[in-house]
């Protein structure tokens, strides 16, 4: 069943997006992640011109991380200082990306953006997951168990403006938080992602954050950054399809559910090797797109009025 | 009884409208015929051309997938002209508004394919369905179709473009085949053979990535190569219903639309959210 989406201005068919959706919230579900990096080059895949692809996954993760960080919410999982120490500097860097984004779409480049930032976040993150993955199965496997001691950078700590997280028991520079936050939402912007496959690892390695308030956190930033990426590209680029959106969240609330308790029968390690896997073929896909000859070496781009 | 008599006047009534209404279209089809819409100013016969649209508005909608038209019409020969050995053509161009565009032409810089030269086509057709009798060399000259735009390649692509870039006839090509692909140009060459001596029809698919605005529709009559009457009619494409709603929204009120996603995305995560909790 062919359905029109008005801002992408395309038919596609509604069950492939129910399904699209379906099995990209199941992976999400399953791995814990947003599966923003996931979805949006799929939809780039099914035709759906990039920037409208980044745009609308960017209001489809606002969903999914609202019913996510809930979950933490009612854990007491979400450290809310910390939480607007993120904002403040997701909402800088999402205001940097968007301009970037609009800049680069007048000038005719901004699919090729960002199909380099896909490929180069994916190859790397890809990469390190998977050799980390591998090592720790193999290190379960032979029976050797190794913790790894968390190595706090003095320099870390020379940085002003310090400030208390309680609930992270953490005395750091706000200075780090909004830094990380605002990485974040530069990638949210340009990428189309919430960006907890970066900030989780920095909150854990560079902030030295409790892991039981790590993802509540992060999901809290990611509700306003994803929603400031969505007001910012409606404005700039009228690029955010609410249909769309809105037909992607109906499979992936659905799919999510499946993949959670899917995902607990699976053990962590290959988890991990399975996602890595994902990640690296995403990546492999991208890249062949930009360094195999087109067929079509022309492309019309309508001129925005 | 009284109800009966005033079903009866009111029937009545019905018939009488009807037949003014007949009577109406009848002499509009007189005027029509007799004055021609026609122009066949530079030539010699006096044969003139009727046709017209299945539908004269389009509208897309949150479902379309398209939608198809039947373009007909007829010859209307003049007795004293018509000519049983005369070969008659007819070509039929529907144009959607035009637009300008933007033809970005990839290169490979440091190993990756990237857009480079770019040439903008100021007021090229952005849709174009061309039916005819037969392939279009066949039917006149290549000087006749230029100085009517009729076919693809024949348009008037004014451009701008940086200096440099030499190799306009390219992106014209690259245009075409863009268009071409994404079904907004059709050829339906060979496919409209002449009902008769004097009817003709086209089916025409708009498929659903039209751009919307005004259309026209010119139908081109030929006798032996030559030129001898055109007739337009014109078509209108709207965004119609819940799409048209949307796209005005986000393109009218961007701020509201950029709230109104948050808070739809807000509102079904909360739903999730508290639905899901078990």
């Amino acid at each position: 069943m062919p359905f029109y989406l008005p801002i992408a201005e395309m038919s596609l068919n509604v069950f492939l997006l129910l399904i699209m959706g379906g099995g990209v919230g199941f992976l999400s579900g399953m791995f814990g992640v947003g599966g923003g990096f996931l979805m949006t080059p799929l939809l780039i895949f099914a035709g759906v011109p990039p920037a409208v692809a980044v745009a609308t996954e960017a209001n489809q993760i606002t969903a999914a991380s609202v019913s996510g960080a809930l979950a933490h919410w009612r854990r007491g999982g979400v450290d809310i200082k910390m939480g607007m120490m993120l904002i403040v500097g997701g909402a800088i860097g999402s205001f940097i990306g968007a301009e970037v984004f609009a800049y680069l779409r007048t000038i005719g480049q901004v699919d090729l953006m960002i199909a380099l930032a896909y490929v180069l976040f994916l190859g790397s993150i890809g990469s390190l997951m998977l050799i980390e993955s591998i090592n720790a199965w193999r290190k379960r496997n032979s029976g050797v168990v190794s913790r790894k001691k968390r190595n706090h950078n003095s320099w870390i700590h020379s940085l002003p403006f310090k400030m208390r997280f309680r609930k992270s028991r953490l005395y750091i520079s706000a200075l780090l938080p909004i830094g990380i936050g605002m990485s974040v939402g530069v990638l949210a912007a340009i990428m189309g992602v919430g960006g907890g496959f970066i900030m989780v690892p920095a909150m854990i390695y560079v902030l030295g954050m409790p892991t039981n308030v790590v993802v509540g956190t992060s999901l809290f930033q990611i509700i306003f950054v994803t929603s400031t990426v969505t007001f910012l590209h409606s404005v700039n680029t009228h690029t955010v399809d609410v249909v769309l959106a809105v037909l992607l969240l109906i499979g992936a609330v659905i799919g999510a559910q499946v993949g959670v308790r899917v995902g607990m029968k699976l053990k962590g390690e290959q988890l991990r090797i399975l996602l890595a896997l994902m990640v690296l073929g995403v990546c492999i896909r991208m890249a062949y797109g930009l360094l195999s000859e087109p067929d079509e070496l022309f492309s019309i781009t309508e001129v925005i009025h | 009884m009284t109800l009966f008599m005033q079903n009866k006047t009111a029937l009545t009534t019905h018939n009488d409208s009807i037949s003014w209404l007949q009577l109406f279209v009848g002499a509009m089809l007189l005027v029509a015929a007799t004055f021609g819409l026609s122009n066949p100013s530079h030539a010699t016969t006096t044969d003139k051309l009727v046709a017209d649209i299945s539908e004269h508005e389009v509208a897309l909608r949150y479902s379309f997938t398209g939608s198809d038209l039947i373009l007909f019409g007829a010859i209307d020969h003049d007795d004293r002209s018509i000519s049983h050995d005369a070969i008659y053509d007819v070509i039929i161009n529907v144009k959607g508004p035009r637009l300008p565009a933007v033809v970005r032409k990839k290169d490979k810089i440091a190993g990756i394919w990237v857009n480079k030269d770019n040439v903008t086509f100021t007021d090229a057709p952005s849709f174009y369905i061309q039916a005819s009798t037969r392939p279009l060399n066949e039917i006149t000259t290549e000087d006749v179709l230029r100085a009517n735009q009729i076919g693809f390649a024949y348009q008037n692509y004014h451009y701008e473009a940086s200096d440099g870039i030499t190799n306009i006839d390219g992106f014209v090509k690259g245009f075409i085949r863009n268009k071409e692909d994404a079904g907004l140009y059709q050829l339906v060459e060979d496919h409209m053979p002449l009902l008769s001596k004097t009817l003709f029809r086209a089916d025409v698919h708009i498929p659903a990535n039209v751009p919307v605005g005004d259309f026209v529709a010119e139908i081109f009559l030929f006798k032996d190569g030559q030129l001898i009457a055109t007739e337009q009619s014109d078509l209108v494409v709207v965004k119609k219903g819940f799409s048209e709603v949307v796209y005005n929204f986000a393109h009218q009120h961007p701020a509201f639309y950029g709230l109104m996603a948050i808070m739809i995305a807000l509102m079904s995560g909360w739903l999730a959210g508290v639905l899901v909790r078990d």
